[in-house]
């Protein structure tokens, strides 16, 4: 050990040496192999292809876990190694992956499914349906860290292997979104015979998907290999996968240009812009997260009052947002971010609210606030668009009399006091999980006090209609519920939304068949990394 | 002898200890919580179930002093505690990206030697001249240009418009000594730069001090040659506090080298630091800290003792 570490020092420092005679003797080794472009083995195949996708990604994973969500680049890395039963497919249809079939019984208490015969782990033994169970068990287990667990356990969930291939899966009640919850990247199945070998799920993986893990070099990248025996014929197209940890933009953006990654993950609207002019790339951006604005609405606190709520939702200058965080693009956000045409939504609310003044002030009077009131809003120096944000929301409600103190801590610190109600207001930038509009029970349903929902906001009327939502199945009745919520909450407003941000990856124009769709599904990019091909450059 | 020795190496542990333990009770008060930045770094609702089962697996559900005690009693065994997002040894991870900082700091060290002291006797030798002008005012820049300025201005030349160099990254001596060592290039000359400069006003006033000196003016009028005198006697005069800036620059080097990493993704010890702060890992903090803290305590000690050994009056 220590002999290892000995033996490296000693190594760099004679390597410092030779760098040092190279610079001396004039150093001609190094010019004209710029064209390496960080492409470790050039192999490349006869048809014009290359054989490696070098992926710079703005983070680097603190868990391999599949089961937990942490952030959207590891996820993005995770969904080439893992696939779950169900899964998204790029026209935004959930469709069969593990699973070569399925049957919903009458009651709709019974999910059957038949799993597809060639599906084998990356070890290669088959996925069977103890796998299955094995994996949602794990999900729902009391000391599991899973992210969704509370979904699976919420419907009162039991999996049973029925045989070999087949598995199912029982309710104690109806759940309409319970397809979704299935395709959620996080309900990966994994090996119960690897986790059973002792193997560390957090540090390596072993999934079913196009790619098998080859290797993690800290603080450096992340390697994947294409996996022979994937169920789908003729994919991943590209042989091998490096995930390169590039946490600074800046420097993420110039190895893009420089060519020492062919695709870069979180491109800001700044970058963006620069980019579009660029031929040399492609610019991939999608609607993607909104931002909005959460409230404490503790008992004695002026947002306690909806009124107070809305008077915020009239005052703030969205499109000044969009300029300012997002150097102008987005979409402003006037309504309820449901797009019509989604789930039978015709776009009625869409404006609600709009830029007025007076409005507002009458609104903050009427609720015994005639000359405004101070409050902080918490939000974070980390990252800029959610500092402007915050800024010109201070800016705005100044306008109508409420004095607003901005609270920039780093993420972290802003992460722990969002997660523990520790503000009057604070900026978010979220999106819904699932597609299905039962997203938003997590948004709004009353309880603890947790990130993604304003702290002590409760409405019994709000709570009845996302349950009824949730365990109606019939669809007419469904989109009927789902208007009345969104009317509801749109007058209670425990949040008020600002406006669409983009998401956006850029490659290298020589990168094709890389894809992603907008809104919820922004957030499940991975899913086109099997059939990108990287062209000779 | 033996004493000054001894009290000078319980100093510099004593201070070891007393860094540490101020980091440690230091992130106690620090806001932020590891769990949330493990299971959200995004920001979404967390599982209150899932939050439990972590916090308890990784031991911060302990009372502080506990923690406290059980990380001093892991020290003494060597044992700086696991990651908690590497879920591996401290030591593992730090044995990882120590070497690839000490190789950044070492090989820019020594560019700076080259070109600061050469650079610095020309300027004594020519004291008052337009060379010496020249220099002065680039050692000046060389002091005050930010590491990050100058890193985006060698990338914007030599990667983006002359394209001669790969613009970051990091690749293993075991993937090729090529691709290593032209990535190696700029982000050294970014860090020599300052150090440079530092080394350059260091061996100007100390040449010009040793020039004027009692002991060389007699050796010129003896009939000495200039060159015999300016490289036998001025030279070694003069070096002694040029080596001692030299060490001192090492310590600062390697705590220093933070903005240079992230400019160029240099996966070291100071960008292991930052994202340990970022997502609150306690324990690669405090061994993250416990090493740089160590290495500058160390040098300046070892500094302190050739100091000592060669003069007997800071004994």
């Amino acid at each position: 050990m220590k002999m290892k570490k000995l033996l490296s020092i000693a190594l760099s420092l004679a390597l410092s040496l030779g760098l040092l005679a190279g610079c001396g003797g004039g150093g001609s080794q190094s010019s004209g192999s710029q064209a390496t472009s960080g492409s470790l083995e050039t192999a490349q195949p006869a048809d014009g292809t290359v054989d490696t996708l070098l992926v710079g990604t703005s983070v680097e994973p603190s868990t391999l876990d599949p089961h937990i969500h942490s952030n959207v680049s590891t996820r993005f890395l995770l969904q080439n190694i893992y696939r779950g039963l169900v899964g998204y497919n790029l026209d935004g249809e959930i469709q069969c992956e593990v699973a070569d079939s399925y049957v919903i019984s009458d009651d709709n208490l019974t999910y059957t499914f038949t799993l597809k015969d060639n599906v084998t782990f990356h070890d290669g033994t088959p996925v069977t349906a103890e796998d299955v169970k094995y994996s949602f068990d794990r999900i729902m287990a009391d000391d599991s860290t899973a992210t969704y667990k509370s979904y699976f356990t919420g419907a009162g969930t039991t999996v049973n292997v029925v045989d070999d291939k087949t598995v199912e899966f029982v309710l104690a009640e109806p759940c309409a979104p319970f397809l979704e919850y299935l395709s959620l990247p996080e309900s990966a199945i994994i090996s119960k015979a690897w986790m059973e070998a002792g193997n560390d799920i957090a540090t390596s993986a072993m999934g079913c998907g196009p790619y098998q893990f080859v290797s993690w070099d800290r603080g450096l990248q992340i390697d994947v290999q294409g996996y022979d025996g994937y169920y789908k014929e003729g994919l991943p197209k590209t042989k091998n996968v490096s995930f390169i940890f590039y946490l600074d933009e800046t420097t993420r953006n110039n190895a893009l240009l420089t060519g020492e990654v062919d695709l870069i993950d979180y491109v800001s609207a700044t970058a963006v812009t620069q980019f579009e002019g660029n031929s040399d790339v492609s610019v991939y951006s999608r609607q993607g997260a909104f931002m909005m604005l959460e409230f404490n609405c503790e008992e004695g606190s002026p947002f306690a009052d909806y009124r107070v709520r809305q008077a915020v939702a009239y005052a703030i200058d969205r499109e000044a947002v969009i300029e300012t965080a997002f150097n102008g693009r987005g979409e402003a956000l006037y309504g309820f971010p449901t797009i019509a045409g989604q789930q039978g939504y015709n776009g009625e609310f869409d404006n609600y609210f709009s830029r007025d003044l007076d409005k507002a002030k009458e609104l903050l009077a009427e609720a015994g606030y005639p000359d405004g009131f101070s409050c902080n809003i918490l939000s974070t120096s980390d990252y800029s668009f959610h500092e402007q944000t915050a800024l010109v929301v201070q800016s705005s409600l100044a306008e109508i009399g409420i004095e607003v103190t901005a609270d920039l801590p780093d993420w972290a610190t802003r992460i722990e006091r969002s997660n523990t109600g520790d503000y009057d207001m604070i900026v978010c930038g979220t999106i819904g999980k699932i597609l299905d509009m039962d997203w938003a029970t997590i948004f709004y349903q009353s309880g603890e006090v947790r990130m993604d929902a304003s702290p002590y906001f409760a409405d019994e009327e709000i709570d009845s209609l996302l349950y009824q939502g949730r365990t109606t199945l019939d669809e007419t009745a469904r989109e009927e519920i789902y208007q009345q919520f969104r009317e509801r909450a749109l007058e209670m407003s425990p949040l008020v939304f600002i406006c669409y941000r983009e998401q956006a990856f850029v490659s290298g124009n020589y990168v094709q068949n890389f894809d992603f769709l907008s809104g919820s599904l922004s957030q499940q990019a991975g899913i086109c990394l099997e059939q990108v091909v990287v062209n000779e450059h | 002898m033996g004493k000054f020795f001894l009290k000078r190496i319980l100093t510099a542990i004593v201070q070891i200890f007393v860094v540490v333990s101020i980091v440690f009770f230091s992130l106690q008060i620090m806001p932020g919580d590891p769990v949330l930045m493990m299971l959200s770094r995004d920001g979404s609702a967390v599982d209150q179930e899932a939050y439990d089962a972590l916090e308890a697996e990784l031991g911060l559900d302990q009372p502080v002093m506990t923690q406290y005690t059980s990380w001093l009693a892991g020290l003494v065994h060597g044992d700086l505690g696991k990651s908690y997002g590497e879920n591996r040894p401290v030591v593992d991870a730090i044995g990882d990206r120590l070497p690839r900082t000490l190789e950044l700091a070492v090989v820019a060290l020594v560019l700076a030697c080259i070109i600061g002291i050469p650079l610095g006797i020309i300027s004594a030798v020519r004291r008052g001249g337009i060379l010496d002008l020249l220099l002065t005012l680039i050692s000046s820049l060389g002091n005050s240009v930010p590491v990050f300025v100058l890193g985006y201005i060698l990338v914007l030349i030599f990667s983006l418009n002359m394209e001669m160099l790969p613009s970051s990254g990091f690749v293993p001596l075991a993937r090729g000594l090529e691709n290593h060592v032209l990535r190696l290039i700029l982000p050294s000359v970014t860090l020599a730069f300052g150090v440079a400069a530092s080394v350059l006003r260091m061996t100007r006033s100390s040449m010009l001090e040793s020039l004027g000196s009692e002991s060389v003016r007699p050796l010129r009028a003896k009939g000495l040659s200039k060159s015999k005198v300016y490289l036998k006697h001025v030279m070694r005069n003069m070096l002694i506090p040029v080596v001692t800036i030299i060490g001192l620059q090492l310590g600062n080097l390697i705590a220093g080298t933070v903005l240079c990493e992230a400019v160029f993704n240099w996966p070291g010890i100071a960008t292991l630091l930052v994202d340990a702060i970022n997502n609150r890992d306690y324990p690669l903090i405090q061994g993250c800290m416990l090493v740089l803290s160590a290495i500058f305590i160390l040098t300046n000690m070892v500094v302190d003792l050739l100091y000592g050994l060669l003069d007997p009056r800071a004994r």
